[in-house]
């Protein structure tokens, strides 16, 4: 704390100004005598020195809650000599060049008393809110009438002009702030909805859409009306230390915040200092940089003054002390550079993404649309992979190398007569290579038109933004498809673990599997990092020391797969599904072959069990009592059971279909039926698992009959719904098949052998339209069964 | 009779192909299509081949797939009912669903860009749950497309499914094991799938009525990255059975009767290297397991519920079995 001047013969302090310089504080008071003043103050010397004293010969409201006294210094050249002054429905200009001020009224434009005025970079705008509800715009060229009357529903409490934009005022209502442009004064540009009664916000100095809020919440809020303007979010959130935030400032170029505190019971209010650091997506990032110094009582005003030993800030408060801080000059220059490196001069964006084709160094609108091709030209200069020009009237293209040349996008954009105003340009895409897919395509188009729908909105020029846009889409594209540019980064993010050795089950238990080089072996007992390691570059490494090409490596390495047949493993045997008789034949005699079958195939258990069937059934009905019938299913049940644990799908299968054959054959004489439902479940669920194997042996006519010995009680999710054997369905004439039928081995659409044939003879497409093509010339994919 | 469940002394098998591929990198999967007639092959050297395979032995190159940007990490063949669909997923983020023409030519059926960083593992669902395929990718994230029979393709994104990275999938078998319980109708199999990653959990996700897909089950036993998880199929029995490998060196068999909590795990013995993949045969009743020294060991279950390796003696090689004969497929 510098100095502290306290106000013994007022009632209250109201504003504080600073002048532009930097070196002059004036303060709105309400005197003893209930009258407004004005005390201003020159601060070049170590303690203020009381310059003037205006009387503003107005007496206060009645009401306590409306005293307000908004006074501001001109913040132009042209007007640094004015202070503007709000008095109850007044608004003066007072003019400090002569040594005597002299005042000059605006005509009276509000009902009730004005709430806050503020200066609009163009010398010559004022604005000013009121109890009224009214928002007044004023040109002091033409002081008979408001030039620009906003109409708000509710009245503001708070008017800024933005810094940076002379026509864009920020009105804080209760939990909102809105942005207007005064010159579409009907609509508002923007609507930032703070969750909590917003105290004080203030404008970026350097960045032009952004500001920042102080509410009730003890949030510091950051802003970017630009970038969220459909959906408003806060850029950045920060809790205060304490409960609410009464004032918050900007620090003179706009790296810091300082704020002050509500006041709260125990403790006093205290100023604090924040860092303000954008990142590189655009986020701001607000750090606590250090405390300033407390009040106890609330504190109502605060401006930054200027002196040749640098800034130092002025604050009113409610206990009517006029302070001044010297800000800590360590923290305050590590992050405010004294003069200011142009922070925020970095364009960010619509989409969030500074690109590095326009870093433009300035904010300049282009009034035309030559100054903007103007403009537009001078920015792509810089950059030798993006060509501009214009190829029709009003037609421009827009072409973009990427780095190895390789692809080319062109947009060609078409402006429509009236732009910027009311409507979007067109936008076409193309590309070299078919490098874009469609969808990507009409996404960029979508974001380009989006973008430019944002600026024409509000008049602007928007095809700077557009190119901006295309350049940082293109870059994404690129990046997708040339992803795999650095193997090295590939090896070496950790994330990224490519394996080396897949040895997979396929088919019917083949197993099959890549050798791995056993020099890629050695090496990686070694680095044991091999899923990091870079296999190119290791090839390159293992040729180094044997002094042999890369070339000789990849020959040596040239990968094989080997394909081994395991199915052994699981009982599988082709030879023996293939030929193993179970229908259209004498049940003993396909039981006597079937044993032969297995004995050439070493399946001795399968030899036994067959001769073990071969007896059940030639068992002759007088020998066959209830007692052998009893022993014969225990038997066979036992054979299946073991099967089951084991888990021989086909011999199990096979016997359990052949037991169903040779009961529908027989009738009511059948001799070999299983009541025990759990071996009959889990030999239908075998019979299922053994009709997908013999499909994949491509058997597909004993696939059919093993699912149609399947018993009918199955449940039916289990059928194969197209293929499903038995029930296999005509395609041409919607009926079950009952005989031969024909299907395609590719769509397995088929029918009725004789309506299939009928059906061929004059078309090569599958008659489901399923689009695939069945018959070729030459070659037919229709099997029979 | 044979009385106890050992392998039988069956004809023994040996290397059915050899496919020297022409990759001009490392071979990080190959997978034979339904019918065992076809390979594809996917390379660190961005391509992916297709081969014929004859019974003969011998094999012949049909296909060579250029289109992905960076190395292909995994390839999964479409059920043969949905025409000869092959599903690749590879390190420049993308996935695509490549289609079988007329001509022999493959041409791109689909693309699918929804990950920001490499796709490790991509598994296509039984053909009950239409053309589906789940990917996961290092960017944490697990998609499921789908192919709707309405030619929509449909597409679920779980998000942070896995700190880190997701290294595998796999789908569960489309039957439900309730239906083996005597007296019970059966309900729909519930759609799930399983799923392993860099935050050494193995997670199982369940799609809900809502179409949405929830993380049902976490399994924690490993103490690294898991590398391969696999999803045992139905075997006719009342339970469910997944494998799990990762760069802890062990290989975790997970088992649970269905409609149950507990999982009870069987670790199988230490192996000396990281494990890569681990697959399940047919039945389920073969496990192979690659692992980072170059072997690929097989593990059985006999019936005493404990895990014998087949071919103990791998030395040095990949080769599973070393015998002459060739199969009479």
């Amino acid at each position: 704390m510098l100095f502290v001047w306290k106000f013994t013969q007022e009632k209250e302090l109201l504003s504080l100004s600073v002048n532009s310089a930097g070196n002059y504080a004036s303060v709105g008071l309400l005197s003893n005598s209930n009258k407004y003043m004005i005390h201003s103050f020159g601060l070049q010397s170590s303690e203020p020195t009381q310059r003037q004293q205006i009387d503003l010969k107005l007496p206060s409201t009645q009401d306590k809650k409306a005293n307000d006294c908004p006074i501001q210094w001109g913040i132009h050249a042209d007007t640094e000599e004015l202070l503007a002054v709000g008095a109850n429905q007044k608004l003066e200009l007072w003019n400090f060049a002569r040594s005597v001020p002299q005042p000059f009224s605006l005509t009276q434009g509000h009902l009730l008393a004005i709430r806050d005025i503020n200066w609009s970079s163009d010398p010559n705008l004022l604005g000013s809110c009121s109890y009224d509800s009214s928002v007044l715009i004023w040109d002091t060229r033409n002081n008979t009438q408001p030039s620009v009357r906003i109409k708000t529903l509710a009245g503001a409490s708070s008017i800024k002009f933005c810094r940076e934009k002379e026509e864009i005022i920020a009105l804080a209502h209760e939990d909102i702030v809105t942005i207007w442009d005064i010159r579409f004064g009907n609509k508002y540009l923007a609507f930032l909805d703070v969750p909590a009664k917003v105290l004080n916000f203030d404008w970026h100095p350097k960045v032009p859409q952004v500001l920042s809020t102080a509410s009730k919440d003890g949030y510091i809020r950051m802003w970017d009306y630009e970038q969220y303007a459909l959906e408003p979010y806060p850029l950045a959130e920060q809790p205060h230390r304490q409960n609410g935030v009464s004032r918050i400032k900007f620090t003179p170029c706009g790296r810091g915040l300082v704020t002050c505190s509500t006041i709260i019971t125990h403790k006093s209010p205290s100023i604090t200092l924040w860092s303000l650091r954008e990142s590189s997506s655009g986020n701001w990032q607000i750090d606590n940089a250090g405390f300033v110094g407390s009040k106890n009582e609330q504190v109502v005003g605060m401006e930054w003054t200027h002196e040749q030993d640098g800034y130092k800030l002025c604050t009113i408060s409610k206990s009517k002390e006029m302070t001044l801080y010297q800000v800590d000059p360590r923290s305050f220059s590590s992050m405010e550079n004294p003069e200011g490196k142009a922070l925020g001069k970095k364009r960010q964006t619509l989409t969030g993404a500074a690109s590095d084709q326009f870093k433009s160094t300035e904010h300049y609108e282009p009034t035309s649309l030559q100054e903007e091709v103007e403009l537009i030209k001078k920015y792509i200069s810089q950059n030798d992979r993006i060509d501009f020009q214009q190829i029709g009237q009003r037609r421009y293209s827009v072409k973009m190398r990427s780095s190895d040349n390789k692809n080319i996008v062109q947009c060609v954009i078409s402006l429509p007569p009236l732009y910027p105003r009311a409507c979007e340009p067109n936008f076409e895409i193309y590309t070299s290579l078919g490098l874009i897919e469609v969808s990507i395509k009409s996404e960029l188009i979508q974001t380009l038109t989006s973008t430019a729908a944002h600026y024409v909105s509000h008049n602007r020029f928007c095809l700077r933004y557009c190119i901006d846009t295309l350049c940082s889409s293109f870059h994404k594209l690129s990046m997708e498809n040339s992803v795999y540019q650095d193997l090295n980064e590939l090896y070496t993010q950790p994330k990224i673990s490519p394996p080396l050795m897949r040895a997979r089950f396929g088919a019917n238990d083949k197993l099959c599997f890549c050798l791995v080089h056993p020099l890629v072996k050695t090496t990686r007992a070694q680095t044991d990092l091999i899923p990091r390691l870079n296999p190119r570059e290791l090839a390159h490494s293992l040729s180094q020391p044997s002094s042999t090409s890369a070339t000789r490596y990849t020959q040596d390495i040239s990968p094989t797969v080997k394909v081994f047949d395991l199915s052994y493993l699981s009982r599988l045997n082709y030879g023996l599904a293939r030929d193993t008789l179970f229908f259209n034949c004498d049940p003993s005699e396909a039981c006597y072959k079937n044993r032969l079958l297995a004995a050439t195939h070493n399946r001795h258990d399968l030899v036994q069990v067959w001769h073990l069937l071969l007896q059940l059934v030639n068992l002759k009905e007088d020998n066959y009592s209830l007692y052998m019938q009893f022993m014969a299913e225990e038997l066979v049940s036992r054979i299946l059971e073991y099967y089951l644990k084991i888990r021989d799908v086909q011999a199990a299968a096979t016997i359990s279909s052949f037991m169903t054959a040779y009961n529908i054959k027989m009738q009511k004489k059948a001799k070999l039926i299983i009541r025990n439902t759990n071996i009959n479940q889990r030999v239908e669920f075998y019979k299922i698992i053994y009709s997908q194997v013999l499909s994949r042996w491509n058997l597909h006519h004993l696939e059919c009959k093993a699912l149609k010995c399947m018993q009918q009680d199955k449940p039916t999710e289990y059928k194969f719904t197209r293929w499903g054997g038995g029930k296999f369905k005509c395609d041409i004439c919607n009926c079950l098949v009952n005989g031969l039928f024909s299907k395609c081995a590719q769509c397995y659409h088929g029918g009725h052998l004789h309506h299939v044939r009928n059906w061929f003879s004059t078309n090569g497409e599958c008659p489901t339209g399923c689009g695939c093509i069945c018959i070729q010339i030459g070659s037919s994919k229709i099997t029979s069964s | 009779m044979a009385t106890s469940g050992t392998i039988p002394p069956a004809t023994p098998v040996g290397v059915l192909n050899t496919i020297e591929t022409g990759h001009e990198d490392i071979i990080h999967d190959a997978q034979l299509d339904f019918y065992g007639k076809r390979l594809a092959t996917c390379s660190s050297d961005h391509s992916v081949k297709i081969f014929r395979i004859l019974s003969d032995g011998s094999h012949q190159q049909t296909a060579k797939l250029n289109r992905h940007e960076g190395p292909v990490w995994q390839v999964s063949w479409a059920h043969p009912k949905f025409g000869s669909v092959l599903a690749t997923c590879s390190y420049d983020r993308r996935i695509l669903f490549w289609q079988e023409k007329d001509d022999g030519s493959w041409d791109v059926l689909h693309e699918y860009r929804g990950h920001t960083s490499s796709v490790n593992s991509i598994d296509f669902s039984p053909p009950e749950w239409d053309l589906t395929v789940a990917c996961a990718s290092s960017d944490g994230a697990i998609s499921v497309v789908t192919h709707t029979p309405t030619g929509e393709w449909q597409e679920k994104k779980i998000v942070n499914a896995h700190d880190i990275g997701c290294n595998s999938i796999s789908w569960a078998p489309p039957h439900n094991p309730q239906f083996l319980a005597p007296g019970m109708v059966a309900d729909p199999a519930p759609v799930r799938f399983v799923s392993g990653g860099c935050d050494n959990l193995v997670k199982i996700w369940q799609r809900d009525e809502m179409g949405e897909w929830k993380n049902i089950e976490v399994l924690s036993k490993h103490s690294d990255w898991v590398r391969s998880v696999a999803w045992a199929p139905a075997t006719g029995i009342v339970e469910e059975v997944i494998a799990s490998g990762g760069q802890d060196l062990s290989v975790i068999i997970w088992k649970r009767p269905f409609e149950t909590t507990e999982w009870t795990t069987v670790v199988l013995p230490p192996f000396s290297d990281m494990i890569w993949h681990v697959s399940w045969s047919l039945m389920g009743n073969i496990l192979a397991v690659s692992s980072g020294d170059n072997k690929v060991s097989l593990w059985h279950e006999g019936t005493d519920q404990a895990w014998d390796c087949i071919n103990p003696d791998v030395h040095g090689t990949a080769e599973p079995v070393q015998t002459p004969n060739n199969t009479d497929n």
